[in-house]
């Protein structure tokens, strides 16, 4: 399995590495080049050592969306891809450089530092042949630990359409799939000690150097084994050139339907010979930021989303309510205009386990609260903090849930399906619901507000190219709850993917009439 | 008091010239009214209990350290209106622990100055051997060593070579010798006194070693309770009658000073 697994998947596990290595390179390379001279001036300064300390500090604890979502909108650095992905890696790995650099030079010997002030060394002259030597091995430990922080920060730049291991990461789990999972993971792991190897070469505690004959072949080994992939990778699938002349940009969310519709609006326009660049599985709200600092033209959203989450507005029932409300205020807020709906809707979904519904015959969410269960509860971060989420949803069913975990959605899946919890927040549409054999509990109560898939595109675009209009209009409808569902379980379950389940359905439209070729 | 015997120069042209210093370290006052005057050519030996001011006197003298009142002046210019690095240069100065670079060969060391001064390689090469030869240390077994694996009386003469790679016409040495064997050093002492002589070097010489500030001094100052209680000839300062020198002369061994 492990074999036919890695030949399908050889070409992309390999362009991932790449952009991996690259991504790590790059940032731990720019990381030391602004960090090695902060921390010595950081040092000589101490009114300036506080505030680089804690700067770089507060830094480090910014989440990783959060930071790419301020980037962004940035000239020169933001924008989606690697670029942004290289700037908040570089400011991840900036801590570990400039503290190191610090140490490094404040723990040089004072009678040594005194010896070459005495000999009428320059402030240049006394950094260059006192300071930084004697430093060398603490700033050197310091690169090599951001280096192997940055390998695994790296991971996120998935977010932000930069690519790399952390691509397999997140679909694994999204997709319940745990050869994606394991092979990201594993290779993620192997790039860190591979490069951490590779600094066993620069390593020099003491002077006269000790002997150490195996550095150098340990770490060259290290070194071969991180680059040969990378040289592969170019051999097997060599990066794509991008085409001029500006080509609508699709941005999708960072889970399956997401980037089943942007595939099919995609295959739709390529049909039709538009020139289209594919940025998707944009992290957390980054596709609507993305979309707002015109990194992309268009994406799929959800009324409800749109409503609550970023225009934020208290929670409505009516389904074309929200979607006329969410149209006006999207064309007057933002300048954005908003498709037409796409036919299906994915509202919130509580999920038991077939057999707890069984067991305790329940059919709607009032059953449940009823039923004499200490219910064990896990959401999504999403669900937790929205309007229309966690809060609402126990007031109006009448649920206490003893200390609800909040986690990872795609995890709390997997965690209802092994029994490790009894209840989540999911989503209608979504394959797993079949896949794992779980039940969607009825909202009786109709607490949840209506999410209908539209798609959200730039005003400018809309009206510049009549082409993308008339393709969106023409989708209008044409996808029932059911067909979203299967095609979800077919990417998700069946590990088809999205571009073939994509064309699957658009040829099946063609064959029923719904769309025209 | 004995302690000018001698005709008071123009201080301001003297090699170097201390004007009623005061020095403060922190709270500690460390210097009380010093003057003292170096001229061209003398071996200026100076005395002193532990932590009496020694070191810090010299470091007055190229700039490691500021006056609290009063002038240092060196090479008619005071040190503070010098620029730093450029007086530093050209003052030899061997340190108290010798200060050597611990991840620099010897022969770098000795030759850092020279590298920074640009000289070509080839001329820094010989001057480094020479230097060391000079000291007494072979090239060959030496110049490619680390200073961590020299004794303490071969890192001193390395302190020393590097002082003198610039040929500055001051030095200031902070016991050079210390560390080294009765015979090394009486042999060094010898050979210093004389080239210091021969090459007409200024010298401010710090010792605990009586016996060292009578073989080679032409000046002997002893330094007691942040001043200058003592500033006289070798042939004198034996006799000299302040309490502070007898003390500090019996206890060197030397014997009650009429009995000389
Ligand atoms: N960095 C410093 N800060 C504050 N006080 C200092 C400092 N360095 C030295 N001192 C004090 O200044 C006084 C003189 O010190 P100095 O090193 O000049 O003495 P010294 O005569 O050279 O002694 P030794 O013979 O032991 O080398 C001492 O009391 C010492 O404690
Ligand atoms: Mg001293």
């Amino acid at each position: 399995m492990w074999w036919s697994f890695l030949g399908e998947n050889k070409a992309a596990l390999l362009v991932a590495w790449r952009e991996h290595v690259w991504l790590v390179i790059a940032a731990t390379t720019l990381a030391a080049a602004v960090g090695v001279p902060l921390g010595v001036a950081a040092a000589r300064y101490a009114k300036l050592r506080g505030m680089v300390l804690t700067v770089v500090n507060v830094v480090q604890t910014i989440p990783s969306l959060a930071l790419f979502g301020l980037l962004l909108p940035l000239p020169w650095l933001g924008g989606i891809g690697a670029r942004t992905a290289i700037i908040a890696l570089t400011l991840y790995a900036l801590l570990p450089i400039v503290r190191n650099t610090v140490t490094g030079i404040l723990d040089v010997e004072p009678s040594v530092r005194e010896a070459a002030e005495a000999l009428g060394l320059t402030g240049w002259q006394r950094l260059r042949h006192v300071e930084l030597p004697l430093a060398a091995n603490v700033i050197i430990a310091g690169v090599r630990t951001a280096t192997t922080l940055a390998v695994g920060t790296a991971t996120i730049a998935a977010a932000i359409g930069a690519g790399g291991l952390g691509a397999f990461i997140f679909r694994g789990l999204r997709q319940n799939d745990h050869r994606l999972l394991i092979a990201g993971g594993v290779l993620a792991a192997l790039l860190a000690l591979l490069a951490d190897a590779v600094f066993i070469a620069f390593e020099r505690r003491q002077w006269p150097a000790a002997p150490r004959p195996f550095a150098r072949p340990v770490a060259l080994v290290a070194l071969a084994l991180i680059v040969l992939p990378v040289a592969w990778s170019y051999w097997l699938a060599p990066p794509v050139v991008e085409r001029t002349g500006r080509p609508i940009v699709i941005g999708s969310k960072d889970f399956t339907e997401s980037v089943i519709l942007a595939e099919i609006l995609a295959q739709r326009l390529e049909a039709q010979g538009v020139a289209v660049e594919r940025r998707f599985e944009l992290g957390g709200n980054l596709a609507h930021e993305s979309l707002l600092a015109g990194a992309i033209d268009v994406y799929p959203e959800y009324t409800g989303t749109a409503w609550t989450a970023i225009l934020g507005e208290r929670p409505l029932t009516n389904p074309a309510e929200v979607y006329a409300n969410v149209r006006r205020a999207y064309a007057a807020r933002f300048g954005l205009t908003v498709g037409p709906p796409l036919g299906f809707r994915n509202d919130f979904a509580i999920l038991v386990r077939r057999q707890t519904a069984t067991a305790y015959k329940l059919r709607t969410l009032s059953d449940a609260a009823r039923a004499p269960i200490r219910w064990r509860a896990g959401f999504g971060q999403d669900f937790m903090a929205r309007a229309d989420g966690y809060a609402g949803f126990c007031a109006a069913y009448g649920f206490h849930f003893e200390s609800p975990r909040e986690m990872d959605l795609s995890l709390t899946y997997r965690a209802l399906a092994v029994g490790e919890l009894d209840l989540i927040a999911g989503n209608a549409t979504d394959g797993r619901i079949a896949a794992l054999d779980l039940v969607a509990l009825e909202d009786d109560r109709r607490y949840f507000p209506p999410y209908e898939a539209v798609y959200v595109i730039r005003q400018a675009v809309w009206e510049a190219t009549p082409v993308v209009a008339d393709t969106i209009r023409a989708l209008d409808g044409v996808i029932d709850t059911d067909t979203m569902r299967q095609m979800n379980a077919a990417v998700d379950g069946a590990q088809r993917s999205p571009r073939e389940v994509a064309a699957d359905f658009l040829a099946a439209c063609f064959q029923s009439g719904a769309l025209a070729p | 008091m004995g302690i000018r015997s001698r005709q008071m120069p123009q201080s301001e042209l003297a090699p170097v010239a201390l004007r009623q210093v005061h020095l403060i370290r922190g709270q500690t006052p460390v210097l009380n009214d010093v003057s003292l005057t170096v001229e061209r050519g003398e071996i200026v030996m100076l005395l002193g209990a532990s932590g009496s001011g020694k070191t810090s006197l010299l470091k007055l003298v190229n700039r490691l350290l500021e006056p609290t009142k009063g002038e240092v002046w060196v090479a008619g210019r005071v040190t503070t209106a010098w620029d730093a690095i450029r007086l530093r240069r050209r003052i030899g100065y061997v340190m108290q622990d010798a200060g050597l670079l611990p991840h620099y060969t010897v022969a770098r060391n000795v030759g850092l100055l020279l590298e920074l001064e640009r000289r070509p390689a080839a001329e820094r090469r010989a001057r480094v051997a020479a230097l060391l030869e000079l000291v007494g240390l072979d090239p060959a077994i030496y110049a490619q060593r680390f200073p961590a694996a020299l004794s303490g009386g071969e890192r001193q003469r390395v302190g020393v070579a590097r002082a003198l790679a610039l040929d500055p016409a001051l030095l200031l040495m902070d016991e050079p010798f210390g560390a080294l064997d009765p015979v090394v050093r009486a042999r060094l002492q010898q050979e210093f006194a004389a080239l210091a002589r021969t090459l007409g070097k200024t010298v401010l010489f710090v010792t605990h070693d009586l016996q060292e500030a009578l073989r080679i001094g032409t000046r002997i100052c002893l330094l007691a309770r942040g001043q200058l209680v003592a500033d006289a000839v070798p042939d004198d300062f034996l006799r000299h009658d302040a309490p502070d020198v007898q003390a500090y002369v019996q206890a060197a061994g030397f014997g009650a000073p009429a009995q000389r």
